[in-house]
């Protein structure tokens, strides 16, 4: 009878062991040790970004006491759609960029104002380029490190992209919700950023 | 009947290990993969060492979920196929439009001397740029192509239940089959 019941205690250790999920992921780049740490615990996941796979010293990235299955999976989803409108969304950004000054060309605007309107293409393309929220590979793998599974994975960035630039993009998504929160007041310039995730009556006063 | 019950034991654990278990070892450190089907089940184990084991996803996954992941695979690899014809087309249509259509259109719109010369400068440099500034986002866009056999490496692997047992580096492995089951998690979603 002892031994069966130790039996069963080492069953349930074993078992809560294995409800508390760790999952990581890294980076593209072989320079970069760092990893984002993704963990479940009772149901809450949180982020940590970590100077390598068993390092201690991490940062916790959005709320410390972590983020519900449901907030999570909502997020996700939003994210996703993301993703499916950057697929498209990006590739005429760009062309336009390229094309903007050769457009300018056939205008009377002249060569200077074709220089004028070819240096802001320029800037244009790279902010294009280069931010993560419009880019459809960065949207994808936000969605797959928001969702709730993700603690029980090991996973890589096939996207070329620095850790610490995602990790970024990452909290910066996650505080959204809470910065929400704090504008129960008629804030109008947070209204346009708030809408999906106050309803918009609580801004009327 | 006594003598006989240690035989049955081992035929029965013989038979439980044919019953489908990849067993994926690492040839530098003692990390260790296991892959298990039952019923239909597959469940994945993460050693790494001899007692911290861990559950890999979420619960266990069925063997249609990594068929649909295989034929999606091949689907997005056709799709890079096509992708790649067009940059081909593109590659090798952009120039001559680029050169010699513009140079028709401008000898037929302001006649013979003055189109020729209102179209594009004809010398090296000015066709090295043109051309190049075109062809490098669009190698650069070939190249930036996901690479998809690791996945379909595992993904197969996974629905055979056989391949490779002593591979490299196990830890890369399961890298490929995290990817492998967070599209198959996104599909739930």
């Amino acid at each position: 009878m002892k031994i069966a019941l130790r039996l069963l205690f080492i069953h349930m250790v074993f078992q809560l062991q294995a409800m508390a999920g760790v999952g990581h992921l890294k980076s593209a780049l072989l320079r970069e040790p760092q990893v984002i740490r993704i963990e479940e615990n009772n149901g809450m996941t949180t982020f940590s970004f970590c100077l390598y796979k068993k390092s201690d010293k991490c940062m916790s990235l959005g709320r410390e006491e972590g983020y519900s299955e449901d907030e999570l999976l909502e997020l996700s989803r939003k994210m996703m759609q993301k993703a499916g409108v950057n697929r498209i969304l990006k590739p005429v950004l760009s062309l336009i960029g390229y094309s903007a000054p050769v457009a300018a060309m056939a205008t009377p605007i002249g060569p200077v104002g074709a220089m004028f309107v070819g240096s802001a293409s320029v800037s244009f393309t790279n902010m294009v380029d280069q931010n993560l929220a419009l880019s459809p590979e960065a949207t994808k793998r936000l969605t797959k490190v928001l969702m709730p599974s993700s603690a029980y994975f090991e996973q890589r960035m096939a996207y070329p992209v620095s850790i610490l630039d995602f990790s970024n993009y990452l909290e910066e998504e996650l505080t959204k919700i809470d910065r929400c929160k704090l504008v129960p007041f008629g804030m109008s310039r947070m209204k346009w950023q708030c809408e999906s995730f106050v309803p918009t009556n609580e801004f009327k006063s | 009947m006594k003598k006989l019950l240690p035989l049955i034991a081992t035929a029965l654990i013989g038979l439980n290990a044919m019953a489908s278990t990849l067993e994926i070892r690492d040839q530098k450190t003692d990390h260790k993969l296991f892959v298990m089907e039952e019923e239909g089940k597959i469940e994945f184990k993460y050693c790494e060492g001899a007692s911290d084991c861990r559950v890999l996803g979420m619960k266990s996954y069925t063997r249609t979920e990594f068929e649909e992941q295989a034929k999606e695979i091949e689907e997005q690899q056709s799709f890079q196929k096509v992708e790649n014809a067009i940059y081909a087309g593109a590659a090798f249509l952009f120039p001559i439009v680029f050169f010699k259509a513009e140079r028709i259109m401008m000898v037929e719109k302001l006649g013979k001397v003055r189109g020729l010369e209102a179209a594009m400068p004809k010398s090296f440099g000015y066709k090295l740029g043109a051309i190049g500034g075109i062809m490098l986002p669009i190698a650069n866009s070939v190249l930036m192509q996901e690479d998809l056999s690791d996945k379909e490496h595992v993904t197969n692997s996974v629905l055979t239940l056989d391949g490779d047992d002593q591979i490299n580096s196990v830890e890369q492995y399961v890298e490929v089959l995290g990817e492998v089951l967070t599209e198959i998690e996104m599909r739930r979603l």
